[in-house]
């Protein structure tokens, strides 16, 4: 498991791409082994992304060599594209997440890499390759505004850290990314899943409140772009934590009831701004009460019969 | 205030003077000579070297500058229009000169006729001399009046005097005050310096660079005027600034006899008048007003300025609800004069007519565009119209949309509180809503308060208007928004229960007082140039503890002064009683003396509350004096203290940890009382919490903390420490401090809500929940959820379920907050 496309609530597999670039300074290099780390040990704990399905590039692969499976070269990370394209079936989600510095040159957007760079037309003309999956790129570089419009594509949801190539100070984004992906601080609708959306509005809004914080100017303005109009983002779910009853055959109708319920409030709130306010009020209390006692009958059918 | 035009006769050193009959004395030198005893204002012997020569052009001409300079009006417009009548150098600045007169006296409109006929006279022939320039300058000054595009011109006009003949000090000075008078003080500066360059010793050049400093509140200005006064002994204008000091330092006494020597001098000085008339007001004489007022209007029908200088020297005095109604007064006889309504607007401004004094201020700037107030005001309102208000019981609280539910939370129970304190100890209860604005940015708090950026104050009270900044407008650590909001409330119950006549000293003494009694560690401390200060005997006397505030003769003069009023109203409370107090308060109220007040209050003259006062604080001061000993130049210099603290660092910082103790400990030791970011006691703390000792760290934060109410960190590190501790009750009390301090942190918040949860506080847990959730934190459901638990452990439950409900329509899926909603259904 697995990466969940929520409206087609359709279970499919995970495949990661994780590159971290040149470093430049050591405290560059173990934050981003530390973002490494994480994102891979969640993805095969969680997601349960098989080993033929992850790629850790990194500047210095014996820095981490459990879980780093080879050196961030251009043609090491074009390679890997082609790799997971060979394993990957239709609709299965890629999640391809790069990490270092940046820079552009013109309309050359890159992320630096020991070798010759990545530039994002590289990557977009790799990732063809994966037309029949969806594919999430989160670029978290600094100066990565550039891969946003180069990406950009069916099937595609593109982050990156900065609006332009101008912003060029290391950046705080993928930090808060990687932490909304794997943690169930960004699970907004606490559905037991980050989505691409929810992982990027958490990693937004606490760069904002650091930098604010620290009374700094915000020198990096994160972007995201999907052929949905953010619903795909919205879509491409990253499970926190497993749903016990998804599978349970035992309360297969419950659940069917739940997620009838759960659509039904989607539905209401959908019409929040042209319904009476009292009478939302009411009707929203009304599900809200019935779902909250299908879940109950849920965990009580479960807990009853082991 | 707009100032009345210069006299011209430095113009004299171009036109030269005829001497008939005294052949004997060189022309040029008897020039420079009366030239000079005009500038001194020595009206006399001009008048003496020229009695009888009326009928020559130039003696004419200096004649007449004597002659306005003592405001005798019609001489002067005799003797100017007798040189304006014949071809001659002196023409048309003797025509200028003329119409200037006629601005100040004349009816409506007439001197703008004539100065538009001058300067199209230019316009077509143009100038050939530096003075023509100068008379066109005149004319596009006092045409800039109707059209303020044309202050530009007169400006170009006057520079291009200069530049025709470098030598004419007036042109330099005339473009000095133009520039002043727009608000443009280093270009003011610039062009007094350059006078004074030409014509060292100026009289008139020092006063105006003493405006200038004035108008940029340096702490040296009083001496200067002094300085400029001195030099020209015969210039009422120096004495009226003089008399506005007096009166901004509430030397009333002085004030008037200033301003009266102003007017003797010339009897047609508004300023002077306007000085006299401010005095008689405060002192509650309407018909010495009225007589002032009369004096005026039989010079000049509708004077705009004499009200404005009236309302402006009140609203200098807090007395700002007088000030409008003067201002009115002055808009009804000139509605078009952009000083009077900028004084009308700012004032109503102060008052919280925010509309209406917006709309006194958009007309004002019309008038004149240049007036840096008014743009820097009227942007601030277009701020302030973004800013969302939130009433409490008795408060209207106005901030920034993304924080004012957040600052309401913390703030409007305090306020609230703080009213009902202050009201049941001053018997008073100031008229409500008392509106209170938060700006995100200090500039905007700056600019609500002087006008202009870069005031170093954080809170102003207008009465029942009160500014500050919001806690957002500033570095963590650099300021206590609590203490400074019931600091500022303080003065509204000081300036209401006297009719906004409490003296400074009284009023910032008892708000510093309120604040050390509203909570432990808030409200100023001693420190050790407070100590220095006191121990070489450099504080003011309580008969001049005013001038600490309002002429300060150093920058840390009025630090010091607040902390010496605060020492001194508690001297009064506790050796007298609060009574004492609000006697003093009282004679304030109907006008009396400071010695009238304090024989009120205390029963004794001055000089002996001076004495027992000295007395009583060297004893209140005692132990941290004994400190001070070892502190050797401790008020200017680096001192004993100074360098064992930086001797710690750098032990501290070589990993020297027990030498670096050994340091800190002495230093420490030296003067226990210093709790800033550099105290020894904050750097002992943090090598206890370091080493493994938090027992001793706490022992060192708690002691930081309740003498400095704005070190954000030693809060937090006390809270940390002293959860780690099990003391729940005490980290949340150290949480609860930093609130004050900076309360944007959601896990500040969340913690201080779980501790409160913890000890019972459910009231207080509410309180942090909804700050949670006012913070606006990534987690948005889990932070209502927990809300709702809060508002269920405190017993509202119908709170509770609107909150939970809340919830669970952002995250239908929620279950702990489904879980929450059948428990809160099942108990209804």
């Amino acid at each position: 498991m697995m990466a969940i496309l929520g409206p087609l609530l359709l279970a499919v597999q995970t495949h990661l791409i994780v590159v971290t670039g040149l470093s430049g300074e050591p405290q560059y290099a173990a934050s981003f082994a530390k973002l490494g780390a994480a994102i891979v040990d969640h993805a095969k704990a969680r997601w349960g992304v098989r080993d033929s399905s992850l790629v850790y590039l990194a500047e210095d692969p014996g820095a981490d060599a459990a879980r780093i499976t080879g050196r961030a070269s251009r043609a090491a990370v074009l390679a890997a594209v082609g790799q997971i394209a060979r394993v990957a079936a239709n609709n299965d989600v890629v999640l391809i997440l790069l990490v270092g510095h940046g820079s552009e040159q013109g309309e050359d957007a890159r992320l630096n890499l020991p070798g010759p760079d990545l530039s994002a037309a590289d990557l977009a003309q790799a990732l063809t390759a994966l037309s029949g999956q969806t594919v999430v790129v989160a670029n978290t570089a600094s100066a990565s505004g550039g891969f946003l419009k180069a990406l950009a594509g069916p099937r595609r949801v593109v982050i990156t850290a900065t609006k332009t190539g101008f912003e060029r100070n290391a950046t705080m984004f993928g930090d808060y990314f990687v932490k909304g992906l794997i943690s169930d601080e960004a699970d907004a609708d606490k559905n037991g899943q980050a989505s691409a959306a929810e992982a990027f509005q958490y990693a937004v809004r606490e760069v904002a409140r650091t930098y604010e914080t620290a009374k700094r100017l915000l020198t990096e303005h994160a972007q995201l772009n999907d052929s949905d109009n953010g619903a795909l983002a919205r879509a491409v779910g990253f499970a926190l934590t497993k749903d016990s009853a998804a599978d349970d055959p035992r309360v297969a109708g419950l659940v069917a009831e739940r997620r009838r319920l759960e659509a039904a409030i989607a539905e209401l709130r959908g019409r929040k701004a042209r319904t009476e306010p009292a009478g939302y009020e009411r009707e929203l209390e009304q599900l809200l009460v019935t779902l909250a006692e299908t879940t109950q009958a849920i965990r009580r059918v479960q807990e009853k019969t082991p | 205030m707009k100032l009345p035009g210069m006299v011209g006769w430095a113009a004299l050193a171009v036109a030269g003077v005829t001497c008939a009959g005294q052949e004997s004395q060189d022309p040029a030198e008897l020039r420079r000579r009366l030239s000079r005893a005009l500038d001194r204002g020595d009206v006399a012997a001009v008048e003496r070297e020229l009695a009888g020569r009326e009928a020559d052009p130039t003696a004419g001409y200096l004649l007449a500058e004597a002659a306005t300079l003592r405001g005798r009006t019609a001489r002067a417009d005799s003797l100017f229009g007798r040189v304006a009548s014949a071809a001659g150098p002196l023409q048309a600045v003797a025509a200028a000169r003329r119409i200037e007169l006629l601005a100040r006296s004349g009816p409506p409109g007439a001197a703008q006729a004539e100065a538009d006929r001058l300067a199209r006279r230019f316009e077509t022939a143009g100038p050939a001399t530096a003075l023509d320039w100068m008379a066109l300058g005149i004319a596009y000054q006092l045409l800039g009046a109707g059209n303020p595009a044309q202050f530009k011109d007169a400006l170009a006009a006057f520079d291009r005097a200069i530049a025709a003949d470098s030598s004419l000090t007036e042109a330099n000075l005339r473009l000095g005050q133009l520039f002043l008078e727009k608000y443009n003080a280093p270009d003011a500066r610039a062009a007094f310096a350059a006078a004074l360059r030409r014509d060292p010793g100026n009289a008139r050049a020092e006063l105006g660079l003493a405006e200038v400093a004035l108008f940029e509140g340096r702490p040296d200005t009083y001496s200067l005027v002094e300085n400029a006064a001195r030099s020209g002994p015969g210039l009422s204008r120096a004495n009226a600034v003089l008399a506005r000091m007096d009166l901004d330092a509430e030397s009333f006494d002085s004030a008037l006899a200033r301003a009266d020597r102003a007017i003797a001098l010339d009897s047609t000085a508004e300023r002077a008048w306007a000085i006299r008339g401010a005095v008689v007001l405060i002192r509650g004489d309407t018909a010495a007003f009225r007589a002032v007022e009369r004096q005026v209007r039989a010079r000049r029908r509708a004077p705009g300025g004499f009200f404005a200088e009236i309302a402006e020297a009140l609203g200098r005095q807090r007395q700002y609800a007088a000030a409008a109604r003067f201002a009115a007064e002055g808009v009804a006889l000139a509605p078009d004069d952009p000083e009077v309504l900028t004084a009308l607007g700012t004032n109503e401004l102060r008052l919280g007519r925010i509309e209406s004094g917006r709309a006194r201020l958009d007309l004002a700037f019309a008038k004149d565009p240049y007036h840096v107030w008014n743009k820097n005001t009227l942007d601030l309102l277009d701020v302030l119209a973004t800013y969302r208000t939130v009433s409490t019981a008795r408060f209207q609280l106005v901030g920034a949309p993304e924080e004012i539910d957040l600052l309401v939370l913390h703030l409007g129970p305090l306020l609230e509180r703080a009213y009902d304190s202050l009201a049941a100890r001053y018997r008073y209860r100031p008229p409500t809503p008392v509106r209170i604005e938060l700006y995100r940015r200090h500039a905007d708090f700056s600019v609500r308060t002087v006008g202009l950026a870069g005031l170093g104050a954080l809170g102003v009270s207008f009465g029942s208007v009160l500014a500050m900044d919001a806690p957002s407008a500033r570095e963590v650590g650099a300021f206590n928004w609590g203490s400074t909001a019931w600091h500022e409330l303080a003065h509204t119950f000081t300036l209401g229960m006297t009719d906004h006549q409490v003296p400074r000293w009284l009023s910032e003494g008892l708000s510093v007082l309120e604040e050390r009694r509203a909570r432990s560690g808030w409200g100023a401390n001693a420190t050790p140039l407070f100590l220095a200060s006191l121990k070489g005997n450099q504080l003011n006397a309580v008969s001049r503890l005013n001038d600490g505030f309002v002429r300060p003769r150093r920058a840390h003069d009025v630090s010091l002064a607040y902390y010496q009023a605060s020492l001194l109203c508690e001297y009064l409370e506790t050796t007298f009683g609060f009574e004492s107090i609000l006697k003093l308060l009282g004679a304030f109220k109907v006008g009396a003396t400071t010695a009238a007040a304090f024989q009120s209050g205390t029963g004794l003259p001055m000089a002996e509350v001076d004495r027992r006062f000295d007395t009583w604080l060297r004893a209140r001061l005692a132990e941290p004096m004994k400190h001070l000993a070892a502190i050797r130049d401790s008020a200017m210099g680096i001192g004993e203290l100074q360098m064992m603290i930086e001797s710690g660092k750098r032990l501290k910082a070589a990993n020297q940890i027990d030498q670096a103790i050994a340091a800190f400990e002495r230093a420490d030791g030296m003067f226990p009382d210093m709790a800033d970011a550099e105290s020894p006691a904050w750097f002992l703390a943090e090598i206890h919490r370091e080493r493994g000792n938090p027992a001793k760290a706490i022992e060192y934060l708690a002691r930081v903390t309740s003498l400095n109410d704005s070190h954000y960190r030693a809060n937090r590190l006390e809270a940390e420490l002293r959860t780690k501790q099990g003391d729940n009750r005490g980290a949340l009390a150290a949480l609860d401090r930093a609130v004050w301090i900076s309360p944007y942190d959601v896990g500040m918040n969340q913690d201080a809500a779980v501790l409160a949860a913890k000890v019972g506080a459910t009231d207080q847990a509410v309180r942090f929940r909804r700050a949670v959730a006012a913070l606006n934190p990534s987690d948005r459901a889990g932070a209502l959820y927990e809300l709702a638990v809060a508002y269920r452990d405190a017993g509202d439950r119908a709170a509770a379920r609107r909150e939970v409900l809340r919830a669970l329509e952002e995250a239908p899926s929620f279950e702990k907050a489904q879980a929450l909603l059948l428990e809160l259904r099942g108990s209804r």
